[in-house]
């Protein structure tokens, strides 16, 4: 456990230490910002639209903060977060096989899985971090209405689940290669594939062929979360899939031992 | 040598591929696919017997040892976990954290899922660019994740037209066809402005209990006294667009002559009188109160006078007809679309028929009931009514006198009538002051329709078939100006300036 906190605190110093970090978190919240003011503005159209209907005497038609608004802005974080996750898990271990680094760590009396989920986790909170800088909108929204709070909940913890396994996927790939570059390519076109595989079973049926296609996506798995609701299969998935991430990786990692 | 054993294994790995490749193009193992497959499995064992010290060799170094290993825990794992998805996949515990339950659907609707017995298959005929197919698409997931039985398969009109003209007769852009076994029931959206109204949970839901149904109720409506005309869905009095609309409902929808006849068939689910202009004979009288006592349901739709109250008939059941016609004539009778003489209903009793009615009713001269005993009230009147009595003066206009009934007044009322056999199950008696209600105009105005055949499908015992209330979007706006938005505007750069100034004290510092 200690280990596992030094090798942690370690990366997530070396994250924060470098431009890296604020590079990926200026990104993101550049991007982000865009897509909440135009959601925003859109919505504020919309409700003034309607509200000049029912002053007209047209039939009185609710605007919904929540639905019309966040559940869309939430959505869309997660393919921004597509970009940004194989530029945080790109140097997990591309860097250190590259630096030479990866022999000191694999000879110190470190464990693998410390190893491992101390990059994880630094990795991780990262990407929360970056998810965090968003919350500055909820505030503003609260601020000037009065959204619901739970829906909104569930769709953060979606969205961080979304990340646990994605960011598992990426370090994999990361284990693999030396080079960070191909690392990020690499872990962007496996995310693009994990994330278009439900598209490919895009009639929405319950033809098993194409459910299981859609139970494969990244995406259809967050939806329910970003509506409000909670459900244990999404979570299963979630975490099997960050949990396959990390197993591959100690396999990855413990192959280089031996090969040499 | 070596090199060659390499090359040929190699090819017969091909080869065993290949042989899989066409073997699921074609869909049928074909002579070429076998001689394929074949070959290559003789090559890769060949290879492997002809060189198989240095396989036994190869196998013994640790690291093949390692990579064996680590392939069967991968696999391993990926097993377990495909377990693990496929279990939670079927016992989920789904909750809906939305306030208003946005995202969940009624009791009645989870009950009948949970005891789905058969398969059902519903093929939507909804475009891919159809906005509100994401809408049924969210609505048939919830089906779904409550009962596995219940399948759905959205269909492109367009892109099927072939399956969609030929197979199904689609001939409405949004119909629903629902599929068991053994029958077809289909949903057809009413057209509007703008493109086919979307389904809701009641539709689909009633749908739904339609498919599963087995036999099919037969409605009958008593005729040679004056009633309504069932065939007629042209003029003001007939009752055509009722029948259509109990049909829909996937009742049989008859007349009944009870003159020549002393009881009422076996196979009538419910009977109902609508606008009789005469008086009923005795017996005929009789047989409808022995129908009752059987555990039969029927309806009375009574008009003012001078058509009958059928008093004698209704007396001993607790309902007495008043002799009057409601007036109604407040403000706020006529702002929501009534006028005096045709009061508006927004209030009722509490009884399945009603439950969660969320719609006004009207109806146009109608007398009020007087009611004792088990007897409930299910129409109320606003407590501005009164029932007009001097039906002699209404040209001259009415205004509230002493011997008129002051309301609020009862339109319709409702009661059990208990069995004449021990375990028999009560009769159902429905009785409302109007006929005009359900007529070709009225039917479709207001909640008049839904009112119907709530009371036809109750009667009938049909008390599963439901009418849940659309759900209706909390309001939960913003209050913000164009000047508010602005402010957002400059908090949201202040605070990308702020990481970015962190990111540059991280930098300069690392220079230094």
């Amino acid at each position: 456990m200690k280990n596992t906190w030094t090798i942690f605190r370690r990366e997530l110093n070396a994250y924060f230490v470098s431009p890296m970090a604020y590079v990926v978190l200026v990104f993101f919240f550049a991007l982000a910002s865009v897509f909440f003011y135009l959601f925003l503005a859109s919505f504020l159209q919309n409700q003034q639209l309607i509200q000049m209907q029912a002053q007209q005497g047209g039939r009185f038609q609710p605007v919904n903060v929540n639905l019309m608004l966040i559940r869309g802005l939430l959505l869309n974080l997660s393919v921004i977060s597509l970009f940004m996750i194989p530029m945080i898990t790109m140097r997990s271990f591309s860097e250190d096989k590259h630096n030479g680094t990866m022999e000191l760590l694999l000879t110190s009396p470190l464990t693998n899985w410390q190893i491992i989920l101390g990059k994880y986790f630094a990795a991780l909170t990262l990407y929360a971090t970056m998810i965090g800088t968003t919350l500055l909108f909820m505030v503003l929204l609260f601020f000037y209405g009065d959204p619901e709070f739970l829906p909104i909940l569930s769709g953060y913890i979606g969205l961080l689940l979304f990340g646990a396994a994605l960011v598992g996927i990426g370090m994999f790939i990361s284990s693999l290669t030396e080079n960070q570059l191909v690392s990020a390519l690499v872990t962007f076109v496996v995310m693009l594939f994990l994330w278009l595989v439900g598209a490919l079973g895009s009639f929405n049926s319950t033809n098993w062929s194409q459910q299981l296609l859609q139970y494969l996506s990244t995406i259809e798995h967050l939806d329910d979360f970003v509506k409000g609701v909670f459900d244990t299969r999404h979570l299963v998935y979630y975490l099997s899939t960050a949990f396959l991430g990390l197993f591959l990786t100690y396999q990855s990692v413990e192959s280089t031992r031996w090969r040499g | 040598m070596q090199k060659l054993w390499k090359i040929l294994l190699w090819v017969g790995i091909i080869g065993i591929v290949a042989g899989l490749v066409l073997y699921s193009v074609v869909g049928l193992w074909r002579w070429y696919s076998v001689t394929t497959e074949i070959v290559g499995l003789m090559l890769v064992l060949g290879t492997v017997i002809m060189n198989f010290r240095i396989v036994v060799q190869a196998l013994g170094r640790r690291s093949t040892k390692y990579g064996i290993s680590m392939v069967i825990g991968g696999l391993f794992v990926l097993g377990i976990l495909a377990a693990v998805n496929f279990f939670f996949y079927r016992n989920n515990y789904r909750s809906d954290w939305t306030q208003q339950k946005t995202f969940s659907l009624s009791d009645q609707t989870t009950k009948i899922l949970r005891n789905l017995e058969k398969d059902v298959q519903v093929y939507a005929f909804w475009n891919d660019n159809d906005n509100a197919r994401n809408q049924i698409n969210e609505l048939f997931i919830e089906y779904n994740n409550i009962s596995p039985r219940f399948h759905y398969e959205f269909l492109d009109v367009d892109k099927n037209a072939d399956i969609a003209q030929q197979v199904y007769a689609i001939e409405q852009y949004g119909t629903i066809v629902f599929k068991t076994e053994t029958k077809e029931e289909r949903w057809e959206p009413a057209p509007q402005f703008g493109g086919a109204r979307p389904p809701q949970e009641e539709d689909i839901t009633n749908t739904l209990i339609k498919v599963l149904r087995d036999e099919q109720k037969t409605v009958y409506f008593i005729s040679g006294h004056g009633e309504v005309d069932l065939d007629d869905a042209q003029s003001r009095d007939g009752y055509g667009t009722a029948k259509a609309a109990l049909e829909k409902q996937f009742y049989r929808v008859a007349t009944l002559d009870l003159m020549s006849s002393d009881r009422v068939p076996g196979d009538a689910s419910a009977v109902v009188i609508a606008g009789a202009d005469k008086p009923y004979l005795q017996h005929e009288l009789t047989a409808l109160t022995t129908y009752l006592k059987q555990g039969g349901g029927v309806a009375v739709l009574l008009d003012p006078s001078p058509k009958p109250d059928f008093r004698e008939f209704l007396s001993p059941f607790g309902i007495a007809p008043d002799n009057d016609i409601v007036v109604d004539p407040s403000l706020e009778n006529r702002l929501f679309g009534g006028n005096p003489g045709t009061p508006l209903v927004r209030q009722y009793g509490e009884h399945k028929i009603t439950k969660d009615f969320p719609y006004a009713t009207i109806f146009h001269m109608t007398r009020s009931l007087q009611i004792s005993g088990e007897v409930g009230a299910l129409a109320i009147s606003g407590g501005s009514a009164w029932g007009e009595t001097d039906l002699s003066n209404l040209q001259q206009g009415v205004s509230f006198g002493e011997s008129d009934i002051q309301g609020p007044l009862n339109i319709a009322a409702v009661t059990s009538v208990p069995s004449d056999s021990v375990n028999g199950k009560p009769g159902r008696l429905v009785v409302i002051g109007d006929s005009d209600f359900a007529n070709n105009i009225q039917f479709n105005t207001q909640g008049n329709g839904n009112f119907f055949t709530n009371i036809v499908s109750w009667l009938a015992q049909d008390d599963d078939l439901i009418s849940v209330s659309p759900k209706q979007m909390e309001n939960r706006p913003l209050n913000m100006t164009a000047g508010d938005l602005r402010i957002v505007l400059y908090v949201i750069i202040l605070f990308g300036l702020l990481i970015i100034g962190q990111g540059l004290r991280v930098y300069l510092k690392r220079r230094r």
